[in-house]
């Protein structure tokens, strides 16, 4: 089984949107997906197509003590989705010193997970920053998501020691190359973090958010899309990376 | 057996035997040993000289006082380095040879005992060629081969002997051309050597009929002929015996230690359009930038360039006068610069990114190498493919040279300059005054003479640029004549196999470059040769038809079969007749002028980049071609008359001239094919390739596409049919270069079902620098190009070339007054006719019951 975290450098690089459509693009390739939200927001479920009235995830089910098992939905494509919860204030308040620390309920259910048959796990992960303080089980991959822009360099190069372990890739998102700026921060964050990052590149298209507005994937509804071609390639190469590092 | 020999030998016998006595079976095995290795083995053997073998690897056995049980310890102790040592080989080797480096091989005499083999080092190919063996073995296995060869040339044989002695030479030929390797066609090479040399001296020492005057005249002019197309075999197999396959040279880590560079890309009348993009490819070179400067050298004093080069921001060089063309153009450039190199790019010739960084390596670690050169690759077709609409499916004329010979040159040391995609260092071009300006081929001449101060050359194979190639038929005639010419000049001015400084290879290869371009009236001597017989009656070669066919089918087809296994990926068979003949006509006066009055004629421009705006049969270029096929055609129906009419014991030596005849007609067909110019509408070329592009579109939207085809203008993009409803009449292309995505805004022009056609909209000098640099420029560009292309199979070649000239008998028909035309629809309904008698394939169901 495949483990796959996805994290933003910070707020609207659109890290939920790579989970949503890698996790697409991954299940069209034949391998059988779980997504599991693990940032508090709670926003998969959206991209995932889960009902919005639907409360129930695993932190929900870990505070009212019943089995996360319940709260699994699957997607009509086959992948399945594991949503965070709905929490309010209080309860998050209350639930976040139990997630950060060694006891936290997410390693129980890697535990159980190892059991299904599944072949790919992906996470969205809180961001960046935040990411070492909250005790996520091991994995095999984190894809670090930045988008094109200051904030996202800054970050880049503030955090640069973060990116050098051996299960860690940059990908850049919502890249627009008519855009100077964009494609000039690009190419910086390329040079600077040469071997860290991802061979691929997502590009800003605004099918992703209609895709996101109509309930499905790139990959479902706009087939000729370069966004479909973009997660295609990012799903292969996730794969490929996976496997070399497997041998 | 020389001094030099006993006193090695001794010295091995003494350092065997040393001081102790030696027993007399131990003398007799050491002695025939020490004579075995010297006399038999190579030098080194598993990486220890040959004769100190048995010590090495049986240690435990003296060869002089041998012992009664030594057989069965050489067993063993075989089987064990065979079986039980084999997976140490490697480190076994490295303690071999260091005990030999310090220990015992010092006390040796003689260059026999260098122990450190670098090959890469001349030291080790001198002491080879030194060492003792070699020097023995080597005139006595040469003069053996020698004597056998002679024999086997000059011995005349009975025909029926004939027969079997070539046609089981050739069952061993089709069995060296079934192996993989340089050597199995190394060993086809000499066959095909032995038969034709074979077919020569039978033709020089019996063929000739002194009798009778005029047969005699005809009858050498023929064997001159012929003896020059054997001259042309010998060397081509020469050069083209190993071709080097020199890969790119990677340069120094730190961009600071490359070298500085000057582009000169010389103009004298062509279009900016043709030049804009040439300048845009070499801005976007990856080289550091202070280490480059752009030249653009305008012979034609054009204001409109001056003001493009501003633009651009590159170097502009003109003068008052254009004295020497394109030589004294460059040579005026040359004054008005500074890098250490120059690098030449003709103004249509494209440089893809990679072209500085892959063709520069060499120089670094070579300081006597003056001249890279890499091939012309042409993107658009030249007037053959056009005509014949065989662009990219058969190698085309330059494919040859390019592919093979300058690469078979290169093993020689004698690759030689092409006028455009090259790098020349500047101190030798300078040291020789610049690029030589005495003949209208300036480049052959110039690598001349670098040659002849001893300077080294190379050629890198991978094509690195791209041009245009000659739009008409007679432009590429003109170009070729004004080759033939200037290779017809250096070999009067400046004789390749005389004067100083050049290796005899280098000599060699020089003289083959230029005698190939004397073709063109040994060509036409054997397009009239069998003429002779038929019109005149008289005898050229004076032999049997029976003994003819023997001698020179063999001859023939050997070579043909060699040909095709050293060319096959560059030339088809046959193809190369119908270049020739093309040629043969309009190179034959201009070479003959040249080598008797070398200073005659000027520099023609080869005018490219034009247009046929409708088809048409060139009428004035095919003249001569038109005159040999009535002759031949003249010549085939007489030859019928004499088979009917003529005396029986005629009839073989009629059958043979008819098959010439008729052969001769099938060359002159598809050079007379070439002849109708094929319509060519568009002012720029277009590319065909593959890759990935994204499409943007005003909304937002990104679609996935395939770029099928550009040009500087514009692009042709392939996507679904879904996709393509989507585009509207704005478009943003994001094509990727190294890594970087750039955007460049397009206007749809036409749009189809999945494929649109696309304007590019911002034709400023930044954004075309980006776009040249995403097209033309692409470093993998040129390299797939040959990928479709067929290997050569002579059987379907000749099909192919058959096709070509009934298509070009067609077209002349067509193109021809009044009866032909005519003649040519009854001709087609006759055959349409017959067709239609055959059997026809039917379908039959079987109903089931």
């Amino acid at each position: 089984m495949l483990t796959i975290t996805v994290s933003g450098m910070h707020g609207g690089v659109g890290a939920t949107a790579i989970v949503a459509n890698l996790s697409a693009a991954l299940q069209q390739q034949g391998l059988r997906c779980l997504c599991i939200d693990a940032n508090a927001d709670n926003m998969l479920r959206l991209a995932l197509a889960v009902n919005p009235e639907e409360t129930l995830g695993w932190a929900k089910s870990s505070l009212t003590h019943s089995a996360w098992q319940d709260a699994t939905l699957q997607h009509e494509d086959g992948r399945w989705v594991l949503p965070f919860g709905e929490l309010n204030v209080d309860e998050l308040a209350r639930f976040i010193p139990t997630w950060a620390s060694s006891e936290s309920p997410l390693h129980d259910i890697f535990y159980e997970l190892q059991s299904l048959p599944l072949d790919c796990v992906v996470i969205d992960g809180p961001r960046s920053r935040l990411l070492p303080h909250y005790s996520l089980p091991s994995v095999d991959l984190t894809l670090y998501v930045a988008a094109p822009d200051a904030a996202s360099y800054a970050l880049l190069k503030q955090d640069a020691k973060n990116w050098q372990s051996p299960n860690s890739r940059i990908l850049i998102n919502r890249l627009q190359p008519a855009q100077e700026l964009a494609s000039a921060i690009a190419s910086f964050i390329a040079d600077d973090f040469e071997e860290r990052m991802v061979p691929c590149v997502v590009h800003e298209d605004l099918i992703v958010a209609e895709a996101q507005a109509e309930l499905s994937s790139v990959i479902g509804c706009a087939p000729d899309s370069q966004a479909a071609q973009d997660f295609q390639s990012l799903a292969l190469w996730c794969q490929s990376e996976l496997q070399s590092r497997e041998k | 057996m020389n001094e030099d020999f006993s006193s090695i030998l001794r010295a091995r016998y003494r350092h065997y035997a040393g001081v102790s006595l030696v027993s007399l079976p131990g003398k007799c095995i050491l002695i025939s040993w020490l004579l075995f290795s010297a006399l038999f083995l190579r030098s080194r053997i598993a990486g220890c000289e040959s004769w100190r073998l048995p010590e090495v690897f049986f240690p435990h056995i003296s060869l002089i006082r041998p012992r009664l049980l030594d057989p069965v310890r050489v067993l063993v102790q075989i089987f064990w380095l065979f079986f039980i040592r084999a997976p140490q080989h490697k480190s076994g080797n490295k303690n071999i040879a260091k005990r030999l480096s310090h220990g015992l091989g010092a006390r040796l005499v003689g260059a026999g005992s260098v122990a450190k083999v670098n090959w890469l080092q001349p030291a080790f190919w001198q002491a080879r060629d030194a060492s003792v063996a070699r020097r023995h073995r080597q005139p006595l296995t040469i003069a053996l081969a020698a004597v056998l060869a002679v024999l086997c040339i000059t011995v005349p044989l009975d025909p029926m002997a004939q027969f079997v002695f070539a046609s089981a030479l050739f069952g061993v030929l089709l069995i060296f051309n079934k192996l993989p390797g340089r050597f199995p066609q190394m060993l086809m090479i000499v066959l095909s050597l032995l038969i034709s040399c074979r077919y020569i001296w039978w033709r020089c020492s019996s063929t000739l009929n002194f009798d009778d005057p005029l047969g005699l005249a005809l009858g050498i002019v023929l064997l001159l002929a012929e003896l020059y197309a054997w001259l042309v075999l010998l060397l081509g197999y020469f050069q083209n015996i190993w071709p080097l396959n020199r890969p790119a040279k990677s340069l120094p880590k730190n961009t600071a230690d490359w070298p500085s560079v000057d582009i000169f890309v010389p103009s004298y009348n062509e279009d900016l359009e043709v030049v804009r993009a040439t300048i845009y490819a070499c801005q976007g070179l990856d080289w550091p930038k202070d280490k480059m400067e752009i030249y653009l050298l305008d012979d034609g004093r054009r204001d409109e360039f001056r003001d493009f080069a501003r633009d651009v921001g590159v170097h502009y060089i003109t003068r008052s006068d254009n004295r020497h063309a394109k030589a004294g153009n460059i040579n005026n450039a040359l004054k008005q610069s500074r890098g250490e190199y120059v690098a030449i790019f003709d103004c249509d010739h494209i440089p893809t990114r990679a072209f500085l960084q892959l063709s520069m390596g060499w120089f670094i670690c070579d300081p006597k190498l003056a001249l890279v050169q890499t091939p012309h690759h042409f993107f658009s077709p030249d007037p053959f493919e056009r005509n014949l609409s065989n662009f990219r499916k058969v190698p085309n004329e330059g494919g040859l040279f390019y592919g093979l010979i300058q690469n078979g040159n290169d093993l020689w040391n004698g690759a030689f300059f092409c006028g455009s995609c090259a790098v020349i260092r500047r101190g030798p071009l300078e040291e020789i005054g610049g690029v030589a300006v005495e003949t209208v081929t300036e480049d052959a001449h110039t690598s001349l003479r670098l040659h002849r101060l001893g300077y080294n050359s190379a050629y890198i194979r991978a094509p690195l640029a791209a041009g245009l190639a000659t739009e008409t038929l007679s432009a590429h005639i003109g170009q070729r004549i004004r080759w033939a010419r200037g290779m017809a000049q250096i070999l009067r001015l400046d004789n390749p196999l005389r004067g100083p400084g050049l290796k005899l290879r280098q000599r060699l290869c020089y003289f083959n470059a230029m005698l190939h371009f004397l073709s063109g009236i040994p060509r036409l001597v054997f397009l009239l040769a069998p003429l002779a017989f038929l019109l005149l009656h008289t005898y050229i070669i004076y032999a049997p038809a029976i003994m003819i066919f023997l001698y020179v089918l063999p001859h023939m087809l050997y070579s043909s079969v060699v040909n095709a296994k050293i060319q096959g990926r560059y030339r088809h068979s046959f193809w190369g007749e119908v270049y020739e003949t093309v040629l043969s006509w309009y190179i034959a006066r201009p070479t003959t002028v040249a080598l008797f009055a070398p200073h005659k004629g000027t520099f023609n421009v080869t005018a490219k980049g034009g247009l046929i705006h409708e088809k048409y049969f060139d009428w004035v270029m095919s003249r001569p071609y038109i005159l040999l096929v009535l002759l031949n055609v003249f010549g085939f129906l007489v030859g019928l008359w004499r088979l009917y009419a003529g005396p029986s014991n005629e009839i073989s030596a009629v059958l043979l001239n008819l098959f010439w005849v008729v052969y001769n007609l099938l060359i002159l067909g598809g050079a007379v094919a070439v002849a109708a110019e094929a319509k060519q509408l568009r002012s720029d070329h277009r590319v065909q390739v593959r890759f990935p592009v994204v499409l943007e579109l005003p909304s937002g939207h990104l679609l996935h596409a395939q770029l099928v085809d550009f040009s500087l203008s514009g692009a042709r993009i392939e996507m679904s049919a879904d996709a393509a409803e989507q585009v509207g009449q704005r478009v943003n292309v994001i094509m990727d270069r190294a890594g970087r995505e750039y955007s460049f805004a397009m206007t749809t022009v036409f749009k189809g079902r999945d494929v649109v056609g696309l304007r590019l909209c911002d034709q400023s000098p930044s954004s075309m620098v980006n776009y040249v640099q995403c097209t033309f420029a692409r470093a993998d560009n040129w390299v797939s190009w040959k990928q479709n292309m067929s290997v050569d199979k002579p059987l379907s070649s000749m099909a192919a070339v058959m096709s070509i000239s009934v298509q070009g008998y067609r077209r002349l028909l067509r193109a021809g007054p009044q009866p032909l035309p005519q003649l040519l629809t009854t001709i087609k309904t006759l055959v349409e006719m017959a067709k239609s008698l055959r059997p026809q394939p039917i379908l039959i169901r079987v109903e089931e019951a």
